[in-house]
């Protein structure tokens, strides 16, 4: 399944590049995140705790960026299980100025497994796309110097 | 009561490395938390239900070292409620190590494909061939030789109904009583007391009037983890299947590819037969249920109802890592109709022929029963030319060819067609080596105020068995349907018998009923000649009352009942020579059924076959892909019919199952084996807007091997359609020449499929 979208950020391209690679920063910003433990540069384990319908519960998994081209792409590989199945995600996030903003675009390949899988085409898009907004919106909002209080349930 | 829930994978194939269930455990309202290991201590492997030559795994009702396909449940909960239950599985942490899956048929037989049983040595539950007559000479002098590959498609009989089963073990009596959702009490009981080793005559198992036993309902599967969860708490434990469960381990069927090659002499006779079937079982067809046996009948009944000098059949069935395979309306006998009636249309095509008279001119003659066929079953009666024929009035074939040839004639967008095929539905079956066995044992009991029980191993699943049965009795007794009652459904107040699958209850259990009345009807009538001092031959039942020749005495059954019981009793009126006046029981079994093999090594497992012929016109939009079913028509042949509203019954319902493994039915695994429909939003049904009035007709050919001449005839119908509706959709998109190569037809589908033709992409301006 793919998973593409764009999110307009206001910040430096450095700005949000610095941002989106730090593990602080994924911690405060991924919605629901309970806890991030870093296991290797680039590499942590998460846990989070998802709050919508039928596929709240927590989840359990890790995620490691890498495969940089300068400080305009990364590529993003995560997976994760929880009560209702399990999920995978491999793409790129690519950083483009856009006057004094950033836009960035990710482009993801998305498995799902278990239960997931029945709801994936109707429902969990629609969901990705709730986190995704969430989440760049958190980072928004720490780039314009809030401090984020900590992670609420995803989605709530 | 408790409450049961099921964590499932969600892995198609996968080891368990660690199962965490502490938290779980430790919830308030949860009474036990069961892994496949802790299971151990209570069960042991699921049991065979069929094994003729086949690999049985040893595989358990909780997945132990390994999960084989997405579903399969891996720990078993006991709650206060089935929310708790349900709470509690999100407790539990399951680590798995994802394997490599294989869900297609043919990949799983490939050399290198992932093994689900590293043991076996490769994917093959199972394996058979034969060959009869001079195979290699008749394709060598043949005038032509048609090859084939034909597939369908995984789908299976998706019932409103879903399985549930109430458990309730009790520790003082050490009773274990299972009330659950089954075709066959009998059957189950004897399953679960194997998977328990526990005493079966210690367990008792009633099914009460069920619904949606299709095939799917024929064993013991997730029915025994309620059980479990009942011995580990000494307390009642309920679970019903949710729709998601259903869909992802209700017993799935179909799924398999012929290869036919078929020898056809230069004015069109066939003469030889060489096919091959690959069967794709899931993770099993042996234990969780007996799909693996479907393929076997399919190789015996491939050659249809037409007449063959060489035959040669062999089958490979694959396990892969999807759900479990069962029976579903047909077991085996809907894969022998549908590639050879779609390859008939397709020969009559390249030999210029109608695919009226080419089957015409290959049937078996009505002159010809009993007729050994060149597989080795012996059809016993029937008109294969006669139901075509009432067919082709029936459906108007010449007003709708003519109208096709005005309406197809490139100008709209609206192609019409028509498809039919025969049918041959092989009924009762007794087969050797499992729970599809060979006899049936009823009772018909006399009471003291006159009222008849009968007493059957059979079961009503919605297909009118108590009505059919009632009308038997009160013919052969001479009272009325309301003087009698079924009795079915307890294990403990019936005689053992099988229940109802292969079209079994219009061979099996109403000859034994009806022999089993007759021999009461006998008893009474020389209970009554005795009482009279006259002879017996003058004496007869009619009106509920037992009267001499010439009416000068009569006697109700009412009266000869208290008679017999009470007043004075049976030690004063009964005649020395009659053993039993108050019940009779009956054994049958079919006097053709065989498995002594003969000089050719073939062996004979079906008791009667049904015939018949259907068609069906269709509308197909050549601009969206959609396929309007504008008519069907069905001829059917099942002997004599005990209930006409029951039989067409059966045949309209059948029919429009059919449609939808045709148009809409199908689970979808994707390569990693995960199932993406799970809900019958997107596993789609057809609805009764989407097919029209049914018309049906009859051919009566009685059958010489039945008590009243009846034949099943509960699957007929559902395993003629999807080979109608190809044929159908062929003939409307002649102007295309396309040939349909995947199921179901689904507007996409008939769009790609449309998409390969030059013609197409002319007049759509679409690109190749």
């Amino acid at each position: 399944m793919k998973f593409e979208g764009e999110s307009q950020l206001e910040g430096s391209k450095d700005a949000v590049w610095d941002a989106l690679n730090d593990p602080r920063v994924i911690e405060k910003c991924t919605p629901g995140c309970q806890s991030l433990s870093i296991v290797a540069p680039d590499s942590y384990e998460l846990v989070t705790k998802i709050g919508i319908a039928s596929i709240s519960g927590t989840y359990k998994g890790s995620m490691r960026l890498g495969d940089r081209l300068g400080r305009e792409q990364y590529a993003m590989f995560a997976e994760g299980a929880g009560p209702i199945g399990t999920m995978s995600v491999a793409g790129t996030v690519a950083l483009r100025e856009n006057g004094a903003a950033t836009s960035v675009n990710y482009s993801f390949e998305v498995q799902v497994g278990g239960a997931m899988t029945g709801m994936a085409q109707r429902a969990l898009l629609p969901i990705a796309k709730l986190l995704t907004k969430q989440f760049f919106k958190s980072v928004d909002k720490l780039l314009a110097g809030a401090s984020l209080p900590a992670a609420e349930e995803g989605g709530t | 009561m408790l409450h049961a829930a099921m964590l499932r994978s969600p892995h198609a194939h996968a080891r368990i490395k660690s199962i965490d269930v502490a938290r779980a455990r430790a919830m308030p309202g949860v009474h036990a938390v069961l892994t496949g290991e802790d299971a151990k201590q209570y069960w042991g492997p699921l049991p065979p239900t069929i094994d003729i030559g086949m690999k049985v795994p040893t595989v358990y009702g909780l997945a132990t070292e390994k999960v084989y396909y997405m579903g399969e449940p891996v720990v078993a909960v006991a709650a206060d409620s089935r929310y708790l239950a349900e709470d509690a599985l999100e407790l539990i942490d399951v680590e798995y190590e994802p394997l490599p899956a294989v869900t297609d048929t043919e990949a799983a037989l490939a050399p290198g494909a992932p093994l689900l049983y590293p043991d076996w040595g490769d994917n093959v539950q199972c394996e058979w061939g034969m060959a009869v007559g001079p195979v290699d000479e008749v394709f060598a002098q043949a005038a032509h030789v048609f090859d084939y590959r034909i597939p369908q498609h995984r789908y299976s009989g998706v019932s409103l109904e879903g399985r549930a089963a109430l458990a309730q073990f009790d520790a003082y009596s050490r009773k274990l009583t299972l009330h659950c959702s089954t075709q066959s009490p009998n059957l189950v009981r004897t399953l679960v007391a194997q998977t328990f080793n526990f005493p079966e005559h210690d367990v008792q198992v009633i099914a009460p009037d069920i619904g949606g036993g299709y095939g799917n309902k024929l064993q013991a599967d997730a029915e025994v983890i309620p059980c479990l969860l009942s011995l580990a708490t000494g307390r009642p434990v309920k679970w019903t299947e949710s729709r998601q469960e259903n869909l992802l381990s209700g017993m799935q069927c179909r799924d398999y590819v012929w290869y036919l090659r078929v020898a056809v002499s230069r004015d069109g006779i066939l003469q030889g037969l060489d096919a091959k079937v690959y069967g794709n079982v899931g993770c099993d067809g042996t234990c969780h249920a007996a799909g693996a046996g479907k393929f076997l009948v399919a190789c015996g009944y491939v050659p249809g109802p037409y007449k063959w000098q060489a035959f040669k059949v062999s089958t490979k069935v694959a396990v892969s890592n999807k759900a479990p395979s069962g029976a579903y309306r047909g077991y085996g006998k809907d894969i022998a109709n549908f590639p050879l009636e779609v390859a008939m249309n397709r020969m009559a095509d390249a030999l210029g022929i109608s695919p009226v008279e080419f089957r015409r001119r290959n049937f078996i003659g009505r002159d010809e029963f009993p007729y050994q066929q060149i597989s080795g079953p012996i059809y016993d009666s029937g008109d294969y030319a006669l139901c075509l024929s009432k067919l082709l009035d029936l459906v108007d074939y010449d007003g709708v060819k003519r109208r096709q040839a005005r309406q197809n004639d490139g100008t709209g967008s609206r192609y019409l067609g028509i498809g039919l095929a025969s049918m041959l539905e092989p009924s009762g079956g007794a087969v050797p080596n499992c729970i599809f066995n060979s006899y049936e044992v009823a009772t018909v009991r006399l009471m003291p105020e006159g009222g008849i029980l009968v007493l059957t191993g059979h079961q009503d699943i919605g297909q009118g068995t108590e009505t059919t049965l009632c009308q038997v009795v009160a013919d052969e007794l001479g009272c009325t349907p309301d003087d009698v009652r079924i009795i079915y459904g307890d294990t403990n107040a019936v005689p053992y018998g099988m229940g109802p699958w292969s079209s079994r209850g219009a061979t099996f259990n109403v000859s034994c009923v009806a022999e089993a009345a007759r021999t009461l009807k006998r008893n009474l009538i020389e209970v009554a000649a005795h009482l009279w001092q006259c002879e017996a031959t003058g004496v007869d039942i009619a009106g509920g009352a037992i009267a001499e020749a010439g009416g000068e005495r009569t006697l109700t059954l009412k009266a000869l009942g208290n008679q017999l019981h009470l007043w004075p009793g049976a030690f004063g009126i009964v005649p020395k020579h009659v053993t039993n006046p108050f019940e009779a029981t009956h054994y049958w079994t079919s006097p053709i059924a065989s498995w002594a093999p003969d000089e050719l090594g073939r062996i004979r497992l079906y008791s009667t076959h049904p015939s018949g012929s259907s068609a069906i016109v269709v509308e197909v939009d050549a601009e969206t892909g959609k396929i309007e079913v504008k008519d069907i028509a069905i001829v059917d042949d099942c002997g004599v019919i005990i209930n006409p509203m029951i039989v067409e019954g059966q045949l309209h319902g059948g029919y429009v199952q059919g449609i939808g493994g045709a148009l809409l039915e199908e689970f979808h695994y994707d390569e990693r084996g995960q199932l993406w429909n799970t809900d019958l939003t997107s596993y789609l049904h057809p609805l009764a807007t989407d097919v029209p009035a049914i018309k049906c007709d009859h051919v009566i050919s009685p059958s010489p091997y039945t008590a009243l001449g009846t034949k099943g005839m509960g699957e007929g119908s559902a395993i003629m359609p999807v080979a109608v509706m190809v044929n159908a959709v062929e003939d409307a998109l002649r102007p295309f020449g396309v040939r349909v190569s995947e199921l179901p037809l689904t507007p996409e589908r008939v769009i790609a499929l449309l998409r390969t033709s030059p013609r197409w992409r002319e007049m759509y301006g679409a690109p190749a």
